[in-house]
Order: C-alpha cells, then structure tokens, then sequence
C-alpha cells in the first residue's frame, strides 16, 4: 500500500478518498476496522456500509454503499458550530476538538451526511463493564460532545493511511491527496465516471465514488 | 439492520423537547416585551425577560456540556447559534435594566422605562428582541441537509408565532391585567390578524415545500397524515389556531368588554400557546434529511 508522501509537489494537499462502488463487497471491514482503530463507543460508526435491496426477482441485487465524513471543503458542519470545536485543517480535514464541543448538536443537523455521532454518556458495549481497550480508547473522548470521522488523522499525520483504506479487501478505499494529479486517487479519477454525495448542496464533498 | 446502515430517510432525532421549549420561551418572552413595549405596560416586560430567560435556561440544560456555554459567542460570522446566545444575551441584560423600575423594589434606579435612558434601552432591547425570535428560525432554516426547515419562510413563522404567542400570554395573564388601561379590541384585532396570517403562511409553507424533494415530501406526509398528524393537525391548527380564532372573532364581535370576556380570553390564550409550542415541536420533530443517494 502506497504511503503517503510528506508534502504534495502541487503545494497545498487535499486529502480526499475514493471508493470503487463495483469493488466493495459489502463486507463491512471498514467498519469494524473503524470502530477498532478508533474505540467508538456503541452505536456510533463513523464509517459505515449502508444496503438495500435493489429490483425483483428473477433479477434482484444488493447494493453496499460505503458512507463516512465527506471532510467538506465547505463543511455546513463547520460553519454551523458557534464555539469553534469543529474547524478545518489546511489539508483539508475537518476535526472536532472535543475541549471546545458544548454538544449543541447544530452540526448534527446541518451534516447532509449524517456522519456526526453524539453521545450524551459513554457506555461501554457489554453490561459487565469496560473492557481493557475501551477503558483505553474512551480516555480521548468527553462526555457530552459530538464525534465524527477524523481521516485517522494520527495515523495520516504519520504517513500512513486510514484504517478503512488499509484494511479494504478488495481495494475499494483509495486514499490521498486530491490536488496533486500523479497521486492514485487522482488518477483514478481521471480514469473513470465518479460522483459525490449531494454536491448540489455546496458542500463540496472530498469523498468521490467510482461508479 | 440498526438504522444507521439504511438507505431509509430519517427524521433528526436530536433536537428535541428542551430545545423546542428553550425556543418556545425565548421567542414568547421576546414577543411579549415587544407588545408590552408598544403598550407601555412596564411590568409585563418584566415578566418577558423571564420567560426568555427561561428558555435560555432550556436551551442550556440540552446541551452536552452546559458549563463551556460561555465558548458559543466564539462563530459570529457563520454560526446562527452564536448569533443566538449574543441576541438574548443583550436581551435579558438590558431588558431587565430597562424593566426593572417598574417593580416597586427597583425605583430607587435613577431611570424609568419611560425615562430618555430607559427609553433607550428598551428600543435596543426591541431590536434583540427581534433577533431572539428570529434568530429561532435561522437556526434550523441554515441547514442544508433537512429540507423541511431550510426555508424562507421558517424565520418569518417564527417571529409570526412569537408575535402571537405575545398576545395569547397576555389574554392567558387576563385576570391579572387591568383592562382600563389597555385597549382589548385592538388585541383582538391583533389577534385575529395574526391568526390569520399564520394560517396562511402554513399553508402555503407546507404546500410549497412539499413541491420540492423527496426528505420534504415525506416530513410533510409525517405532519399532516403520519405519527406527527394529531399533534400538528389536532394540536398545532386547531387548538392553536383555528378555536382561539373563533373564540377571536366572537370576543371582538361581541364589543370586546374585558370584564365578561376574561374566561374566553384566559382559555383562547392557553390554547393559542399550546398550539405554539406545538408548532415548533411538530416541526422539529418531521425534521427529514435529505436522503444520501
């Protein structure tokens, strides 16, 4: 898997990510790899595969649709939060900082992509009590604010990718920096029909999809 | 499957009972220092700037972390909220500094509502108060992914109903107000008026909207025939509009004499509230968003 380089040749880096909707299989390791990387807490799945049922039989089909944070360059999110909490990086992702979050939940309502979890206690999963990881992973949440899809900033602050990207099987998640146009996710673009979630909206989403 | 992973549409389920009533309040309270401005009746300003601080109140307890609320003056630029928190911020101080000599225990202050100073402060007073029941509407009518709400039309529903809501606070406060010196056929006119007006705007709010996409189409099939269609239709038009109109219209017909009226007024008043609050909840609860795909 391509690492991703420090700086963009271009100059300003757009990170943004691309799923080939003909790879995915449904499989939901995205998911799970999501909810491990990151400890979410029950119920919150910041990256998530959304199916449905499509035609009848005899020709009747499932389709998966991988969903997580678009990362906004104009985040409705972001311009919606009146302390602040939820802000842009220059590379293009868009953070919460859940010292600054009151948990008003006006970003919740303004998302169109309803990528944003608010949890107003943290529970653990299992009655009998936290588990040694969540007793780990729940240390960077506060009660009380919203979460959301975070692009695993730590691990792309590394040079490393995502943890849905790295575990996708079939290599559906593509992973990188939107403005420079020799990266794999440019290319990709390049190369076939893609779409985004509601542009019409303004949004302008960093999340393509190959159709 | 849990909801999330669904191509389903959704109504927001966030918002709900505290923030419907931190909006009721703040906006009534608003309305009501507005009508108390115009007539001059000092006492029930006061009475309005704790309403709306009640509903700062409500608004406060519904967030996650009350204590870091002092941090939400921080987006003016973009965040309606921010503009929410400042509007009945300045509201309640100088609000409160404007009514205060009307209570006995306060006239030792050196001004008086009616005073230049005090005069002042309740005209910048007004013009918050205009934000507060504004700003309500702004709040849901920013967001782009719940169609129902992202609408001209929502704001000016919203200061509508404040406005009204003003005058059914004060038919509910009948027994305790002296009608010689307040005119209650103008009220009732004003009453029928907006009455009137807000049952126009509805409807053509909803006719309107349900025009436009699919999110919007469904919101409005949930008020007006899905789980939300009692409450709106039974509570929001017809206890809230439709009876105080009648009992409206019968008032003023009937000469409009305070002292037989005070029974119909207190209980038109009380529904007309009901209904507003009703309003505001229906509406934030039939939320939809848009759909993803």
């Amino acid at each position: 898997m391509a690492v991703l380089a420090p700086t963009s040749r271009v100059g300003v880096v757009r990170l943004g990510m691309v799923i080939d909707l003909k790879r995915c299989t449904g499989c939901n390791g995205c998911t799970m790899a999501c909810k491990a990387e990151n400890g979410t807490p029950p119920g919150v799945f910041w990256a998530r595969v959304l199916e449905r049922e499509e035609g009848k039989f005899p020709s009747a089909r499932r389709i998966y649709f991988p969903v997580l944070c678009n990362h906004c360059k104009e985040a409705p999110c972001e311009k919606a939060c009146p302390t602040k909490a939820t802000y842009k990086r220059p590379d293009g992702l868009v953070l919460v900082d859940y010292q600054k979050c009151i948990g008003c939940r006006a970003c919740m309502t303004a998302c169109p992509y309803q990528a944003r979890f608010y949890r107003k206690e943290l529970r653990p999963y299992f009655p009998q009590g936290y588990t040694p990881y969540e007793a780990v992973a729940y240390r960077k949440f506060t009660r009380g604010t919203v979460t959301k899809c975070t692009l695993c900033a730590e691990r792309v602050d590394k040079g490393l990718e995502p943890a849905c990207v790295q575990v996708c099987i079939t290599g559906a998640r593509v992973f990188g920096d939107l403005n420079d146009p020799e990266s794999q996710i440019s290319r990709l673009l390049r190369s076939r029909h893609n779409f985004r979630l509601r542009p019409e909206l303004g949004t302008d989403p960093s999340v393509y999809y190959l159709a | 499957m849990s909801e999330e992973f669904s191509f389903e549409l959704r109504a927001q389920r966030e918002w709900s009972w505290l923030i419907v009533t931190g909006f009721f309040l703040a906006g009534l309270g608003a309305g009501l220092f507005v009508l108390a401005f115009f007539l001059g009746l000092n006492s029930i300003s006061v009475t309005a700037v704790i309403l709306t601080a009640f509903g700062a109140l409500a608004l406060l307890f519904d967030l996650g972390n009350p204590i870091r609320a002092w941090r939400a003056f921080a987006h003016l630029r973009t965040s309606w909220i921010s503009w929410g928190i400042t509007l009945i911020s300045i509201f309640l101080v100088i609000g409160l500094l404007h009514a205060l000599p009307a209570i006995s225990w306060f006239s030792w202050l050196p001004w008086s509502p009616q005073s230049g100073v005090g005069y002042i402060g309740g005209l910048i007073t007004m013009v918050a108060a205009f934000g507060v029941m504004g700003y309500t509407g702004f709040v849901l009518a920013y967001s782009p992914a719940i169609p129902l709400w992202n609408t001209t039309l929502l704001p000016i529903l919203f200061i509508l109903y404040s406005l009204m809501g003003a005058l059914g606070a004060m038919f509910a406060m009948s027994p305790a107000i002296d009608w010689t010196k307040t005119n209650l056929a103008l009220l009732e006119i004003g009453e029928i008026v907006l009455i009137s007006l807000s049952l126009v705007v509805i409807s053509v709010y909803l006719l309107t909207i349900s025009y436009s996409t699919v999110a919007a189409k469904e919101a409005v099939r949930v008020l007006v025939r899905g789980s939300l269609a009692i409450v709106f239709l039974g509570g929001t038009i017809v206890i809230g509009l439709i009876v105080p109109l009648v009992l409206a219209i019968l008032v003023y017909s009937g000469g409009a004499d305070a002292t037989r009226a005070v029974p119909v007024l207190v209980v038109a008043g009380v529904m007309e509230l009901a209904g507003g609050f009703l309003l505001r909840y229906s509406l934030v609860r039939a939320g939809v968003y848009v759909p993803l795909i």
